[in-house]
């Protein structure tokens, strides 16, 4: 289960915008896989669902204790907070040239909008990157949506409406993530407009009780790209134990 | 009496409504989805890096961390 006690607090937010944050999704790269289970693996030495670190620019020293989260590694979000703020003052960041943050592909970033319960927007070719990353990173829109590219190997079709349009598509996504709906088409030139837009598309929140429930009584499966080795959970993503 | 404890719960009221922490500009974190463009922004800016991880689906229904 994501974390919902640290990595939404204010204070922890502020603090993370001298970060670059990453976030992957776990079972879903096999070369991901081996980065994280280089920073932090179980008792039983294998990739578990959920992992956490604060590392070193080139990303192969850690800079906190490592876990499955933050709580592994501090007791509340002040001493989390006053780390964050002493090693980002050990850094001088540099002035780069903004990009888009995306996920990998279509299909994971319309589930990790659902689960969020934020829009997803979808630049409809990759030449917009550019045009809209400072767009992305301004303090209107920072945090608010999570991104992803068209390519030539993802389907539009589970977007309903999306078809020939170009832009900033803004998707809401169905609860279950597995289908969205087009709620704009923003063009580049109009950054009014996406702010607008992204308030439009917010995704409807249940109960995770019954979100889980539903799911399962309907025969919603999340499909895995790499086998699940979490003690927790079979190589299908079913758990081991219960129902 | 009942003036001041009304005073009095006014002023608790406010205390606390001032003490709630404001919002960080913008919405939550801004997350980079994969390794490898998190980490070359990491390089390129010399900034720290914050990772997590976690599988988009709870016992393999999506949409749920």
């Amino acid at each position: 289960m994501m974390d919902r006690s640290f990595l939404s607090q204010p204070e922890v937010i502020a603090a993370s915008r001298k970060f670059v944050c990453i976030r992957l999704a776990t079972y879903e790269s096999a070369e991901e896989a081996a980065v994280m289970s280089r920073i932090f693996v179980g008792r039983g030495g294998r990739l578990e669902n959920t992992v956490f670190a604060l590392l070193t620019p080139d990303g192969q020293t850690p800079l906190s204790r490592t876990g499955r989260s933050p709580d592994f590694a501090f007791r509340d979000t002040t001493e989390m907070v006053s780390a964050m703020q002493r090693i980002a003052s050990q850094y001088t960041p540099r002035v780069t040239a903004p990009d888009v943050p995306v996920m990998a592909n279509l299909r994971v970033a319309l589930d990790v909008a659902a689960c969020d319960h934020l829009p997803l927007v979808v630049l409809s070719s990759d030449d917009l990157r550019s045009r809209v990353a400072s767009l992305v990173w301004s303090d209107a829109i920072i945090g608010r949506a999570i991104y992803a590219v068209a390519s030539g190997t993802d389907s539009m079709s589970a977007i309903s409406g999306a078809a020939g349009k170009t832009g900033l598509l803004v998707v809401k996504p169905d609860v279950y993530g597995l289908k969205g709906t087009l709620v704009a088409a923003v063009s580049p030139s109009r950054p009014d407009q996406l702010a607008v837009a992204l308030s439009d598309a917010l995704p409807q929140r249940d109960m995770a009780r019954e979100h889980i429930a539903e799911g399962r009584a309907q025969g919603i499966r999340w499909h895995f790209e790499i086998p699940v080795t979490d003690p927790q959970g079979n190589p299908d993503g079913t758990p081991r134990f219960g129902p | 009496y009942h003036e001041a404890m009304k005073k009095s719960i006014f002023m608790v009221l406010v205390s606390f409504l001032l003490s709630l922490p404001a919002s960080a500009a913008g919405g939550g974190i801004q997350w980079y989805g994969t390794w490898e463009q998190g980490v070359a922004a990491a390089r390129a800016s010399n900034r720290p890096i914050l990772l997590v991880s976690g599988a988009p689906a709870c016992r393999s229904v999506p949409g749920i961390w």
